[in-house]
């Protein structure tokens, strides 16, 4: 018998030196990406993740950035590296970008870019980002078609190297170049993407010289595995069992009809199995998904009621189990339309996991957050600029956190999968011809309890520009039909809505996932869903919903009509016999 | 005539440090005395009496004074600043709640987070017509009757203060100035903040969240500082009082109602500007600063003998945006706990044992601590520890570590102790990276200069992780920041957003900075300088067309034009991030700082005797890792180590504040104006 000397055993104080740099490595990536890329997407919105892969593409570690990106980098990264053809044929200094559906794909405009790292002539880990694109074809500015196939929503890009060697691809960069609108802009998104990951390669090569190859990799083990040890303690903790919860998307895009989806949540020991089986089948719409955005929203609800500061890597994934059956609208057949799915189907599988979760451990959980990143886009050409230059709007408009079984919702603010910021009115007014005329909480739009959702907002952008010039207005909202619920009695939080105010003073009513043509002075009026209520609006204290009323957060009617709260004269303090009064007839009415 | 006499003040939490400079003798002396927080003026008066007695030094012998204060910090933090309102244009009331409406990445998951309440309620918050476009024009007239209204409103409703903040008031101030005037004529015991003064800047969240702090933490400040005046002419010191900013700048008494703001932060300011004058004063230009207490470290950067500034932060959640020491701050420090977690991992903090109960050594607790570590494993002479004043106890401290860190993982105390000290300095590792290789520096070209308590027990240890060859110990490490105070300039600076090609801009560009630079020196004239030479360093934030962050241009005196700005703006893209190209260049801000030296620079030596001979005072049991034994170390007291000698590491310096350790393979030296450096030996 042939005798090998034993590896060293892991020693726990190296793993978490190890740990700290992987970290680094990621936030430096981060740093170096969203530091130069252009697109205001990037740029103000923060829309993007940095990831560092094992050989084998298991994730190792990443970025806190947005939650969804982060989690379609690891499927992109262990799809791509099962790519025999590509192993075989990838070099040093080659960066690999798309954005196809079966490589970790969300929809068209989450484009990635990986690069293999090499040390001694092999492959011995990925670092991977994904970038959302604001433009890439397709059959009208921004993807956000509401068409029936994927071709219609912008170009695929299978595996290419658009850097080779460290040097930029001519022939494939102009390929893609010339099949996007704004290509300057796009080359500026593909140099940043490109420096970054570059900088992550070159960092875990000096990780890899200072503790030599094995050793560095059975550390990287070794800190997925420690992950993986938290996770499944923490999943102890919630008592096992089976807990389900279904919701509804308010319509596939085209059609009218709600499109179903349905979660059943097994907590067995240190494990967790979640069953989309029952969610409606394919549908012809934008709204279809892949199997990686529901990992995405998975994730964040096991997250969020386990412990958020176990770091993020494959140790995290490997207690999950997730069946999304192939040909539901959750996991679609080819070419299915899916551009408002990425974030849209993300939040709703938030909502239902959490909904699901609520049964097991309801101190931990909210109610529903406003369940959308609830998009508005405006673009068109800059007639300012010389040769008129195209521009893209695109904002991310907050709405309400959902009440918690201790505390209010937090009013106007990104929440689950999402996390661009707002675009400053400033910068737009300078940047886009456009002019933010309101951008405001939206008062009673909270769902009503004994904790109040937080409150949306509604934000109106006009285009400053003369009639003869188009502009095209896009909405990607959910939550405009379907009501973000609220838990344990809370009321749901209000519905979001979109609507076109032409330069007449005309209203058009639009979908949430909608778009539509206009001419220069008209306005674009978005407004938010609210957070969902939790707990009986009628146990609310008196003192908070007259907070709220001073603060014209809550109108002195949705006071009385669902809080049971009457003030006094001068509104500046509760009516206290009144209100006790006014909370036992509505009570005892129902 | 009598002494001439500096005097530097610091208050902390705890005490407060008092640092005078004669400047005619050359002499320095410190003194140490509890603060008072109820009246931080009664302390320091008490202090300053003793100091002035004990010294046989007049009152008026006073030449300058320099006062670094957290005032402004604590109004923030402990949320006891004005009662403000806010008056701003109609359709934007909640900016200052929402900010840019993301969480930040540390609550990204956390489902039960919370955001900092705003400063002004939304009741509070006050909107009026009026609206002037990114270009300058007026689209629609302010509704003065409106401000009239709202001004009468904040005032009745008990405001003590208001914040004024328009849409695109960066571009034009026209309507923040006539709503300031209405204000002032409507009800003028209310304190007034216009973003077009406090932050002319673009971006209107960024901009209103810094005039209402401004507005929050102003008139408690600026009264905080009267006090502070009063009480020194009281005493009879007629001397200028300074007081320091959060860039590292200090400014006169009279500038301080406009711009307390700048006071936030100013905390850690004092000691890295000891830092850099102390590396200034043995050769040095480029170093990490480490500031290490007994909850968090303080790591920051100089570069070229210029402290790196950023100009925006937070701090308790709130954002503002003025120019302050770029500080990464950690919360680990000789006070953090170490345990294990429930996947098996070892982690140092960030709880803290504080002061109390305190280490495990300590005897009031049973916390395994940093401290503890560097006990156990020799680093600390539990006998001599500050001088002998807190005995401790070695046996609680290995009791510690044995039950919360050596016997979980199954090693011995002294491998767990050691682990303990490897985790700590890989998160301090974490974040001097953060301040270096992050924002494109290699750290292994610059020296390290650990101060603050611990510093120096982990000094070594880090420059050895790191590749850096030279670590700096200031001849106080325990009192830098008042020693950096007595050597602060009077500074004045201002920013104001351009955004525009720089190709478009060459002719517009000398008058921006000229308006800037007249700006800077009436500010310093008002602010009542004494008329002496006034520089001014130019510097300017440019990207590529529409990329996300701008690089910072430093012209350092030179005349701001498009041709030099590009060029540095080229050589900085490349150095931070991996590549340049032929783009378009946006120039976004041009900023002017006006800066006063105050007086000469200082000599800190403590007459370190001439060369002699070198023997230990004694030999200490030191834990050695990579033998995994104790080894006889030898320990030398710091005031007795003779100019210029070299010594051999491995070894312990002991000073009364602070143990220095010297690792194998590593020399020290005393340079003659007594601060120690240590290099790596070998090439």
């Amino acid at each position: 018998m042939l005798e090998h000397a034993p590896p060293d055993p892991i020693d726990p104080i190296t793993r978490e030196v190890i740990g700290n740099a992987l970290l680094s490595v990621c936030d430096e990536m981060s740093i170096v990406l969203s530091s130069t890329a252009r697109s205001p997407v990037l740029r103000e919105s923060g829309d993007y993740a940095c990831t560092m892969h094992d050989r084998a593409g298991q994730l190792i570690a990443q970025t806190n950035t947005i939650p969804s990106l982060a989690s379609i980098g690891r499927h992109a990264v262990l799809s791509l590296g099962k790519h025999v053809d590509i192993i075989n044929e990838a070099g040093p200094g080659d960066v690999y970008f798309t954005n196809l559906m079966e490589i970790g794909g969300s929809h068209v405009s989450d484009v990635k870019a990986i690069m293999p790292v090499f040390h001694l002539g092999e492959i011995i880990a990925w670092v991977c980002n994904t970038a959302h694109w604001p433009e890439i074809g397709g059959a009208f500015p921004t993807g956000y078609v509401c068409g029936t196939e994927i071709y219609q929503e912008g170009l695929l890009i299978p595996p290419v190297r658009l850097v080779r060697g460290g040097r930029f691809d001519r022939e494939t960069l102009a390929f893609v170049t010339s099949n996007v609108r704004a290509p300057e802009e796009r080359v500026g998104d593909i140099r940043a993407q490109e420096a970054a990951v570059r900088r992550g390669g070159q960092r875990i090569i000096e990780m890899v010289e200072r503790y030599g190859l094995e050793k560095f990799e059975r550390y990287c083990a070794a800190y997925v595995d420690y992950t993986e040890t938290r996770v499944r303690a923490a999943i102890r903790e919630i008592p096992s069992g089976v807990y389900a919860f279904e919701d509804a998307m308010d319509n596939d895009g085209i059609g009218e009809e709600r499109v179903g989806i349905k979660v059943a949540v097994t907590v067995d020991g240190d494990r967790m199995h979640f069953d989309f089986t029952g969610s409606s089948p394919q549908v012809r719409g934008p709204i279809n998904s892949t199997e990686w955005t529901v990992w995405a929203g998975v994730n964040f609800a096991v997250r969020g009621v386990t412990d958020p500061t176990i770091p993020i890597n494959e140790g995290c994934y490997r207690p999950l189990e997730v069946i999304v059956p192939a040909g539901t609208w959750l996991n679609a057949h080819h070419p299915a339309p899916r551009q408002h799915s990425s974030h849209e189907t993300g939040h709703r599988v938030v909502d239902v996991c959490l909904g699901a979760l609520a049964q097991a451990v309801p101190e931990r959980v909210p109610a529903a957050m406003h369940g959308t990143s609830s998009i508005m886009i405006v673009t068109g050409q800059d007639e300012r600029m010389n040769g008129r230059e195209m521009y893209v709007l695109y904002e991310a408009l907050a709405g309400g956190f959902g009440a918690r079984p201790t505390k209010d919702g937090i009013d106007g603010i990104r929440t689950a999968v999402g996390n661009q910021n707002s675009i400053p009115a400033e910068v737009m007014e300078v940047e886009y011809p456009l002019v933010t005329e309101h951008y405001e909480l939206v008062t009673d739009s909270g769902g009503c309890g004994r904790f109040r959702g937080g409150l949306a907002l509604r934000r109106e952008v006009r285009v400053a520009q003369p009639p003869t010039i188009e502009a095209l207005f896009v909405s990607s909202c959910e939550r405009t039909v379907t009501e973000p619920y609220g838990l344990a009695g809370g009321l749901p939080g209000k519905l979001g809505q979109r609507e076109v105010v032409e330069a007449s003073g005309k209203h058009i009513r639009l979908k949430g996932k909608d778009h539509r043509w206009q001419r220069g002075g008209d306005c674009f009026v978005a407004t938010a869903p609210g957070g969902g209520g939790w707990g009986d609006p009628l146990t609310r204290e008196p003192a908070a919903v007259l907070d709220d009323v001073l603060d014209g957060k809550v109108s002195l009617e949705a006071a009385e009509r669902d809080y049971g709260v009457v003030l006094d004269e001068t509104c500046k303090a509760v009516d206290e016999p009144a209100t006790q009064a006014l909370r036992h007839t509505k009570r005892g009415a129902v | 005539m009598g002494a001439r006499i500096r005097i530097g003040v610091d208050i902390g939490g705890t005490f407060t440090d008092i640092v005078a400079y004669n400047e005619t003798t050359g002499r320095h002396v410190f003194l140490k005395t509890p603060s008072t927080p109820a009246d931080y003026t009664a302390g320091m008066r008490e202090g300053l009496t003793r100091l002035f007695t004990e010294n046989d030094w007049a009152p008026s012998d006073v030449s300058l004074f320099f006062h670094g204060t957290t005032v402004a910090t604590n109004t923030l933090l402990e949320r006891t600043g004005a009662r403000t309102g806010l008056i701003t244009t109609k359709g934007f009331r909640d900016l200052l709640e929402i900010g840019r409406t993301e969480r930040p990445p540390h609550d990204l998951y956390n489902l039960m987070m919370d955001r900092a309440p705003p400063l002004v309620q939304r009741r509070l918050r006050l909107t009026v017509s009026g609206r002037i476009n990114a270009a300058g024009k007026e689209l629609e007239p302010l509704d003065e009757d409106a401000v009239r209204l709202a001004a009468r409103g904040l005032a009745d409703a008990g405001m003590e203060a208001v914040a004024i903040v328009f849409l695109n008031a960066y571009v034009d101030p026209k309507h923040e100035r006539r709503a300031r005037e209405i204000v002032q004529t409507e009800a003028p015991e209310l304190y007034v903040a216009i973003s077009s003064d406090v932050n002319p800047q673009i971006k209107e969240y960024e901009r209103t969240s810094t005039t209402v702090l401004s507005a929050y933490v102003g008139l408690k400040v600026s009264s905080y500082v009267g006090e502070v005046e009063e009480m020194l002419r009281s005493l009879g010191v007629e001397a200028r009082l300074h007081v320091m900013q959060a860039s590292g700048g200090a400014m006169t008494r009279e500038a301080v109602a406009d711009n307390a703001i700048r006071t936030i932060l100013s905390g850690p300011a004092g000691g890295v500007l000891g830092a850099q004058r102390v590396a200034a004063s043995v050769g040095e230009r480029d170093l990490i600063t480490f500031d290490m207490g007994g909850t968090s470290t303080d790591v920051s950067l100089i570069r070229n003998g210029t402290l790196a500034t950023v100009q925006e932060t937070r701090e308790g959640g709130y954002y503002f945006r003025v120019p302050t020491l770029d500080i990464v701050t950690i919360g680990a420090g000789g006070g953090s706990i170490a345990g294990i977690d429930s996947g098996g991992a070892l982690k140092v903090g960030p709880r803290s044992a504080g002061a109390v109960p305190g280490p495990a050594c300590y005897g009031r607790g049973e916390a395994a601590t940093v401290t503890d570590a560097h006990v156990v494993l020799g680093h600390i002479d539990p006998d001599h520890f500050l001088g002998g004043e807190i005995r401790l106890d070695p046996d609680k401290s290995r009791a510690a570590i044995e039950l919360s860190v050596a016997r979980p993982l199954g090693m011995s105390v002294e491998e767990a102790a050691a682990g303990i000290l490897t985790v700590a300095n890989a998160t301090m590792i974490r974040a001097i990276r953060r301040v270096s290789v992050e924002r494109g520096h290699d750290a292994r070209s610059f020296a390290l200069l650990p101060f603050g308590g611990a510093g120096n027990l982990h000094g070594a240890m880090l420059a050895r992780e790191l590749g850096i060859r030279r670590v700096i110990i200031p001849v106080h490490p325990g009192v830098l920041s008042a020693c950096g105070l007595v050597e602060a300039d009077l500074e004045y600076q201002q920013t104001r957003t351009i955004l525009r090609r720089l190709d478009s801009v060459d002719g517009s560009l000398a008058p921006v900075f000229k308006d800037l630079e007249i700006h800077c020196r009436k500010e310093m004239a008002r602010a009542g300088h004494n008329g002496g030479a006034v520089r001014l360093k130019r510097s300017a934030s440019l990207r590529y067309r529409k990329q996300v962050r701008d690089v910072t241009v430093d012209l350092g005196e030179e005349e701001a034009t498009a041709e030099a700005l590009r060029a540095v703006f080229y050589a900085e893209h490349e150095r931070l991030y991996g590549f340049r190209t032929e783009e378009t260049v946006e120039i976004v801000d041009a900023r002017v700082a006006a800066v006063q030296p105050l007086g000469h620079r200082i000599d800190w030596s403590t007459g370190n005797p001439p060369a002699s001979s070198t023997q230990p005072a004694r030999y200490r049991s030191v834990w050695s890792p990579a033998v995994k034994a104790f080894e006889k170390w030898p320990v030398h007291f710091r005031g007795g180590l003779p100019v210029g000698k070299v010594i051999e590491g491995p070894a312990i310096i002991e000073q009364r504040e602070t143990n220095i350790l010297v690792l194998p393979g590593q020399s020290v030296q005393t340079e003659p104006n007594s601060v120690l450096v240590i290099d790596e030996n070998g090439t």
